[in-house]
């Protein structure tokens, strides 16, 4: 069957290939992430060119490569996703007419409304503060094969979730997303990103510093937003780890150098978030305990935050890094020059080298990293800004893996390791609404 | 009691400096267990002239606010001696005090025996480039000396030279030797290790005391004035007694001395390492502890066996229960190599039908992470995970909890979080493992074999044994705060532990024959040496430790894993991904880095709520600077690579902490603090007593922090 697949899987993608050709499969078909499509000329890893000819094929989960995966194939299907989630559909974006997190509950189960709600990034309890001193706002959407598994599973009751077969997958198809959005101001030149109004939720004092105040918060409406980076995980034949992708829009922040000096500046041109010259000692300072309002009213913290990317590509073997830069530029190359999605790039993916091993409950991938490939030390700049340079947390999987989940209150029972802890929003939900702690 | 053999618990007892002349009693209760009929946990320190009655906050300080010493209290007990041969545990055991009966005979009286001294500055460096621990002294080799020109006009290798010189021995050793004491007259009369105090013996072949004038009392470079912390040393502690006639012995003020090459008291000499300082002194000290039972009929009984006193760093935080304690490494050694319980470890295996006892032998292992909390900077989220981990039960846990623990056969120890204990290992090891049978037994509870196991029950001899030593720092020996890695040499002890004379723990003693002392001749020599078979001279137990013992105190605050698992930091791969960055702490639960203030939380506007951290150590010249700045130390810290997040929570000139070590406050539990209001929590272990009147570091960021951090002001 996963044979049929991969043929059908290859048909249709050689029909939308122009340039790309497989190489020689390794002869017991087990492949590396070193294993790639081999391009003619000097690109490897290329965008069919189908995918910009009219409306952008609809991913199928269920058709992907299996033993004989590439590396490629996964950087494809996350930019397909990429696209798909971002083509207009009557008015709005694909993502967009997703589920919010709260359609895990049978009462909100058909809930859309996109309040932008997170502030706080996972772990650090930072927030991305822009060159304007606005916080960088975030919202997590699901479709709706992950929402139906929760529900048609009763996942949002604790009980059930403890008990809960823990080899049990979420099923192919399924997608979480995480949107990152910047405040626009006023004659601020947003031309090159995409734009819309959204509710958003404000910023209080709560036990003293600035936060959203979950208990009671005050939302302000049709603000004026742009779309700074998109978390796209989906759930593929095979991978029931998520296969995890990111993008970001292009000047969003600079890259460090390869052996980059913590004195030296990141770079001297002035980014979405980095001013000019700063140091790169200085910039992903996490601000969890020293952020302050300097203009409450107007909703202006300090410090601002100057990121830099500190994994170019989340990082990764060469021939991963060099699809995804071809990939990039494949894809940017053939999307139509009014197309704001042009200034949009993969920053990099993660996922399982299924001939080393599948996801398997209590597994973490700082104990054993033997089957994670693709981009290792994977953080979006603007989502995961400050766990970039915290070794034990600086990729996807460090917090997104099976483990148990041990913190919770003193009247609460452990969550044994499950193959779904992987999501947090069930985790989330588990605990109470809570932030999911890294078990540390 | 009739036939019993005699023995002197604790086998091993821990003395602690303090400025004051003033002392309480070191604990007897193991740090962070709960005690019936009190919300107080064990670990704190007891009232002087009582028997148990834990000391509060107001106990700490002396009238002047000087930190008291906590003295080492030696008991004797009586075993009936049925068998003729020793097994482990043995419940049971009686104490003998003045007026008990031992063999029918009435005890009137006990004659103590000490002897202090202190090797440090002979002995072997712990080699912090090398960083190997105990292994540098396999295949005869040796770790450099410290000291390697002293005396000498050329410079010398530090690995040939003979520690056994005379004029090594002579000079670069502080010895105090002998001291005897009366129980019936030492209440009130301590005898002091000094230079003008006579050394005393108790002479078996006359059955007295006897004044040894001959004795070669000495203390090197003690004649000069006080500078800048360097403090001329002329005494390391004193023995008194109880009126019941149990012994206690104090350790010195907390000085070190300055020395220069010829051996002159001189304070002008560098700190420039944190261990291995040369041309340093210090009044730690270690030795034996013998006694002899007088009774009612005149006849005296000497105690065949020994036990032996440490007088080392002060406990800034009693209550917090280290994750490995020194009593795990030694509880270790002993399990592993003397056959000391073989329905647990026997043949090279641990027994996998063995039931551990969850309170025993489970359970303090969940605490001490829970414990951890009151001295780091850990994030709410990690201090949740480890509050959950208290309510677990002898029943099978309900995950499986090996995920998270560091499997301690050495195939992750370079590995971080998930995997406990989150902070730094022993020598040549990144990250801190569990002893062998602390994760055997919480395998085995893992399995779900807790449930129904019997207690472990302890006579109450063999259970202060263990107690003084739970209190103590294990697992991470770099050197260490107490004991070092000889802990777990198996040369360091008395393996005759069977015959009920001598019972197990004993430091190997050696037989010192105090009648052929010579002034002109040094009394002690090389002694104890790691993986030979040498006996125990005093002094020999501290003489590993760091030189003096501030500066490593005052270091080890915060480190990056040592060895890193990706490679040396260097200004070029700080950002590489390679290398870990973040900062882990050292030893955590017996050097407080992070802590909540009595005073923070009473002015703490949410009322009752833990306040902000603050540094332990936060006086004037703790401020993070780039590099820290020892004076004189321009040349060894040239090439360092070190950023400000690094240097956090320490003086950055190393030389302040031998006069600022006084000040650092010490944490314990809320009840035990005066004026504690009683609607706060009874959970909290709070710093109190600190004499830091301004916070003078920086602001404490939680746990993942790396050493690019951005330092900030403290709150004020």
């Amino acid at each position: 069957m996963k044979k049929i697949r991969k043929l059908s899987y290859w048909l249709v993608l050689i029909l939308m290939l122009v340039a790309c050709k497989e190489t020689p499969k390794k002869s017991n078909g087990q492949i590396t992430s070193e294993t790639v499509l081999v391009q003619t000329n000097d690109t490897l890893c290329a965008a069919p060119v189908a995918w910009f000819n009219g409306a952008v094929p609809t991913p199928n989960p269920n058709v992907f490569p299996q033993g004989d995966v590439t590396n490629c194939d996964f950087h494809l299907v996350s930019w397909n996703y990429f696209l798909w989630l971002t083509e207009e559909v009557n008015g709005e974006l694909r993502f967009e007419t997703m589920y919010t997190n709260k359609a895990i509950y049978p009462e909100f189960k058909d809930d859309t409304y996109h309040v932008l709600d997170i502030v706080e990034q996972a772990l650090s309890k930072g927030m991305l503060v822009d060159q304007n001193g606005r916080a960088v706002y975030s919202s997590i959407i699901i479709n709706d094969v992950y929402r139906d598994f929760v529900l048609d599973n009763q996942l949002y009751d604790p009980e059930v979730l403890l008990n809960f077969d823990p080899n049990t997958n979420f099923p192919v198809g399924s997608i979480a997303l995480k949107t990152s959005w910047k405040i626009v101001q006023p004659n601020e030149d947003v031309s090159k990103l995409y734009t819309k109004k959204a509710d958003i939720e404000l910023l209080d004092l709560v036990d003293g510093l600035p936060r959203i105040d979950k208990n009671n918060p005050n939302v302000e409406k049709d603000v004026e937003v742009a779309l700074v980076a998109l978390h796209v995980s989906v759930v593929v034949e095979g991978h029931p780890e998520f296969i995890w992708a990111t993008f970001e829009f292009d000047d969003n922040a600079p890259d460090f150098a390869e052996n980059q000096n913590p004195d030296a500046a990141v770079s001297v041109a002035d980014w979405m978030f980095y001013a000019a010259s700063t140091p790169a000692r200085k910039t992903n300072a996490d601000n969890a305990t020293t952020l302050k309002f300097s203009n409450q009213e107007k909703q202006l913290l300090a410090p601002i935050t100057q990121v830099a990317r500190q994994y170019v590509n989340g990082g990764g073997s060469t021939t991963n890094q060099e699809n995804i830069t071809h990939l990039n530029k494949s894809v940017k190359s053939q999307l139509p020059s009014a197309s704001v999605w042009k200034n949009y790039f993969e920053v990099g993916a993660i996922w399982f080298n299924t001939s080393k091993g599948s996801l398997k409950p209590d597994w973490n991938p700082n104990v054993d990293p033997s089957m994670v490939t693709g981009s290792l030390k994977l953080s979006n700049a603007t989502i995961e800004t400050f766990t970039q340079k915290v070794r034990s947390q600086n990729e996807c999987f460090s917090c997104h893996n099976t483990n148990a989940l041990t913190s919770v209150p003193t009247d609460m029972k452990i969550l044994g390791g499950k193959n779904v802890n992987i999501s947090h929003i069930l985790l989330k939900n588990y605990i109470g609404g809570k932030e999911i702690p890294l078990q540390n | 009691m009739e036939n019993t053999t005699l023995r002197i618990h604790p086998a091993i007892g821990m003395a602690r400096v303090g400025n004051s002349t003033d002392y309480y009693l070191g604990p007897e209760t193991m740090a962070a267990s709960p005690q019936k009929g009190t919300v107080i946990t064990g670990g704190l320190p007891i009232k002087p002239g009582t028997e148990n009655t834990t000391i509060t906050s107001e106990d700490l300080r002396d009238d002047q606010g000087r930190l008291k010493r906590q003295a080492a209290r030696f008991k004797i007990y009586q075993y009936p001696n049925e068998t003729g041969q020793v097994s482990y545990p043995t419940p049971g055991g009686e104490e003998v005090l003045i007026g008990s009966v031992v063999n029918g005979k009435k005890v009137v009286d006990i004659i103590w025996t000490a002897h202090l001294a202190n090797k440090k500055a002979n002995c072997w460096e712990i080699d912090e480039d090398a960083n190997l621990g105990i292994a540098l002294y396999k295949n005869n080799e040796f770790p450099p000396m410290r000291n390697p020109d002293f005396m000498q006009t050329t410079p010398q290798d530090p690995k040939s030279v003979d520690p056994s010189d005379p004029v090594r021995l002579k000079n670069l050793v502080i010895d105090a030797g002998p001291r005897t004491i009366m129980a019936s007259k030492g209440s009130d009369t301590p005898i002091k290790f000094d230079k003008k105090t006579p050394a005393t013996y108790f002479d078996a072949s006359t059955g007295e005391i006897s004044e040894q004038s001959n004795y070669p009392i000495q203390f090197p470079a003690s004649e000069g004035k006080s500078k800048d912390g360097s403090d001329p040393i002329s005494y390391l502690g004193e023995i008194l007694t109880e009126p019941n006639g149990r012994l206690l012995v104090l350790g010195g003020y907390g000085l070190a001395a300055g020395f220069d090459n010829e051996g002159n008291y001189n304070t002008a000499q560098t700190l420039c390492f944190d261990v291995d300082n040369d041309n340093w002194l210090d009044d730690t000290s270690d030795g034996p502890i013998t006694a002899v039972i007088v009774y009612e009929d005149g006849s005296k009984e000497p105690i065949k066996g020994s036990a032996w006193v440490v007088a080392t760093d002060p406990a800034y935080a009693p209550q917090t229960l280290n994750a490995v304690s020194l009593w795990d490494d030694i509880y270790n050694t002993w399990l592993e190599n003397f056959n000391l319980q073989p329905e647990i470890y026997r043949n090279g295996t641990y027994n996998e039908n063995y039931k551990p006892s969850f309170n025993d032998e489970v359970f303090p292992t969940l605490n001490a992470s829970h414990m951890q909390m009151w001295n780091t900077n850990l994030p709410k989220q990690a201090i949740n995970g480890h509050k959950r981990m208290m309510t677990l039960t002898e029943e099978k846990p309900p995950f499986d909890i090996l995920q998270y623990i560091r499997n301690p056969d050495g195939s992750q120890d370079t590995i971080g979080a998930p995997l406990m204990p989150l902070s730094l290992g022993d020598a040549n090891q990144s990250f801190l493992t569990l002893s062998r049978q602390q994760y055997f037994f919480m395998k085995q509870w893992n399995k779900g074999m807790s449930v129904g196991a019997k207690e472990t029950v302890l006579g109450a001899g063999e259970q202060l044994d263990k107690t003084i030593l739970v209190n103590c720092l294990g697992g991470r020996f770099s050197p260490g705060i107490d004991m070092t890695f000889i802990a777990r040499d198996v040369n360091l002890y008395n393996e005759n532990w069977k015959d009920p004379a001598i019972g197990p723990f004993r430091i190997d003693a050696k037989t010192l024959d105090y009648s052929s002392a010579n002034t002109e001749k040094p009394f002690l020599g090389v002694g104890y040496t790691p993986l030979r078979s040498y006996k125990v001279e005093p002094g020999d137990i501290c003489k590993f430790m760091s030189i003096p013992w501030h500066t490593d105190y005052n270091s080890c605050a915060t480190h990056t894993p040592a060895p890193n698992p990706g490679g040396k930091i260097t200004k070029e791969n700080i950002f590489s991904g390679d290398v870990n960055t973040t900062l882990f702490w050292s030893w955590p639960a017996q050097r407080p880095v992070a802590v909540y203030t009595f005073d923070d939380l009473v002015s703490n506007t949410d009322r009752g709520e833990l306040p902000e951290q603050r540094y332990s150590v936060r006086g004037k010249g703790t401020a993070a600077t780039e590099k820290m700045h020892s004076v004189g130390c321009e040349k060894e810290e040239k090439n360092q690579f070190e950023m400000k997040a690094m240097n956090v929570g320490r003086y950055q000139n190393r030389r302040n902490f031998l006069t600022e070590w006084v000040k650092v406050g010490t944490i314990i539990q809320g009840p035990a603090i005066k004026n504690y209001p009683s609607d706060f929590s009874k959970d909290y272990y709070l710093e109190v007593e600190s004499k830091f009147d301004i916070d003078e570091s920086n602001q404490v960021v939680f746990w993942p922090n790396v050493i690019d951090d951005e330092v900030y002001p403290p709150k004020q």
